[in-house]
């Protein structure tokens, strides 16, 4: 669906790149995260996926068309939510939704389903300087899908929304994959992305270092250990096994035998964990 | 075409809806005051700087504050993710700032009961005078993010805009100044108002101004894309 081959971005008036030889490729109905901090080159290289920026090299296909030759026609297959809500705060949500469906030729989502599907229905008629941050990120996020579109680009869709709000967008974004949207997911918070994504790439400097699926770097970059919390004489202690010979440890078979079990977890790494070890940056 | 249609229908409401209607009419409402209190025999004379201030103050200052209203918004950012290109966007602000100062200088002209030597080339005039001035207003508009800003450059951008009317009240005298589009301006609604004129003056100062519109137009195209386009996406915390 989208296919990025040594792709290098400079910005007009700039020395150095932004976007050094970056590749990868996105199936069909597959949720992609771009994972890196402030300034790593998540936005740059979003917007040339989406036609913004042009004097880039490289290769960049959508939907086997090169992203050079595309016409305002390519707009009206992708959708695409920004990090701030971008809405006219004069206007209700349904006024914003109506300008936005009218300027597409082809048939668009029904209104009040989007705002249902985000919760607004019963804000509709009420102007959006009215709204709170997390009712704007949601209608920001409901227009996105406005036109139908196969792609959708989502930049921290989760950001300012209580946990309610942020599980029912993670539902949402979960649905349209299994519908076959492909989505494009920028963002620095490993959580959302470890939730989400079928395939993450780290990026960081205009560089991608590693592309691969959240749960096999969670255990590629894991300790191979689980940890035991166990209740002896009425307090809680702790202790490690080694994962791979768990089957023929006599003292972890004697431990669940013996004491009340309170916790045991496997100690993978976090996706944070693993993208400070790959790019030896945070992500914030 | 749709797109277009759609486009200038949304302009229109939003200047209605962030008040800019309500500002104009006011606006217009002084100028056709001053105008009734103004001896006959310099009726006209006051008219012609009056007329051409409405489509300068509608095309230059309104389409600052609505650029910036919707840039406050983030609006336009939006607008270039979906089918709409750069030229139907210019398009459409141009079209609606048009037809509100074409409108309201007729509405001067007739309540204050002045006889028009050429209705068609005071419209002619007013269209692209307002076309202009709106064209130069958006070159400033795509730079600037606060009001401060804007209030400064454009007392810079008027400055320049008045420099030609020296030749007018005969400070300093340059055929120079007739290059620039603010003269042509100036003759083109005396002519359409008081009817002394030279067909061949007529023609100069239409090209003139027309020139003077494409320049602008490829000046605008330019600016949108250097400061509004490359920056899409980009948020307060300024993401590369």
């Amino acid at each position: 669906m989208i296919q990025v081959k040594n792709l290098y971005y400079t910005y007009p008036g700039n020395k150095d790149e932004t976007i050094k030889g970056i590749n990868f490729r996105i199936k069909k109905g597959e949720i992609f995260g771009l994972l890196g901090p402030n300034g790593a080159g998540k936005s740059t290289t979003q917007k040339i996926i989406i036609g913004i920026l042009k004097k880039y090299r490289g290769s960049v296909k959508v939907s086997e068309i090169d992203i050079k030759d595309i016409t305002s026609s390519f707009y009206e297959e992708i959708g695409v939510a920004f990090e701030t809500p971008n809405l006219f705060n004069k206007y209700t949500a349904e006024e914003n939704l109506l300008f936005f469906a009218s300027l597409y030729n082809k048939e668009t989502e029904d209104i009040n389903s989007l705002l249902n599907m985000v919760g607004l229905i019963k804000d509709k008629k009420t102007r959006v300087s009215e709204y709170s941050k997390g009712m704007k990120m949601r209608l920001n996020f409901c227009r996105a899908f406005i036109n139908n579109p196969s792609i959708v680009f989502l930049d921290e869709p989760t950001s300012g929304l209580d946990p309610v709000n942020a599980r029912k967008i993670k539902d949402i974004i979960q649905k349209k994959k299994e519908e076959g949207v492909t989505v494009f997911l920028s963002t620095h918070d490993m959580y959302v992305a470890d939730e989400l994504c079928d395939k993450v790439g780290f990026i960081e400097e205009g560089d991608i270092d590693l592309i691969e699926s959240p749960s096999k770097l969670k255990l590629d970059y894991g300790l191979k250990k689980v940890k035991i919390e166990y209740e002896k004489n009425k307090k809680v202690e702790f202790i490690e096994f080694d994962l791979n010979s768990l089957k023929n440890n006599e003292k972890f078979i004697n431990l669940i035998n013996q004491y009340k079990i309170v916790t045991m977890h496997t100690e993978e790494a976090t996706l944070e964990e693993v993208f400070i070890k790959v790019t030896g940056r945070n992500l914030y | 075409m749709r797109n277009l249609l759609n486009l200038v229908k949304n302009d229109i409401k939003f200047q209605y809806k962030n008040g800019f209607y309500y500002i104009y009419l006011f606006i217009a409402i002084i100028y056709i005051l001053i105008l009734c209190f103004i001896p006959t025999e310099y009726k006209k004379d006051i008219t012609i700087f009056i007329v051409l201030s409405d489509p300068v103050m509608l095309g230059f200052f309104f389409i600052g504050a609505i650029i910036l209203f919707e840039k406050g918004d983030k609006v336009i950012e939006q607008l270039f993710v979906t089918p709409i290109k750069i030229n139907q966007y210019i398009i459409s602000k141009v079209i609606s700032l048009i037809f509100l100062a074409t409108s309201v200088g007729m509405i001067i002209v007739i309540t204050s009961n002045i006889d028009l030597f050429s209705i068609i080339l005071f419209v002619i005039s007013l269209i692209m005078i307002s076309t202009f001035f709106t064209l130069l207003g958006i070159t400033l508009a795509v730079r600037i993010d606060t009001v401060n800003e804007f209030i400064l450059f454009s007392i810079i951008y008027y400055l320049l805009i008045m420099l030609p009317f020296l030749d007018v009240f005969n400070v300093v005298n340059s055929y120079l100044f007739y290059l620039l589009p603010t003269l042509p301006s100036y003759f083109l609604l005396s002519y359409s108002i008081k009817g002394t004129f030279n067909n061949l003056y007529i023609w100069y100062h239409i090209a003139n101004l027309l020139f003077w519109i494409v320049i602008t137009y490829i000046w605008v195209k330019n600016w949108f894309y250097k400061y509004i386009i490359l920056k899409i996406g980009d948020n307060n915390e300024k993401n590369i």
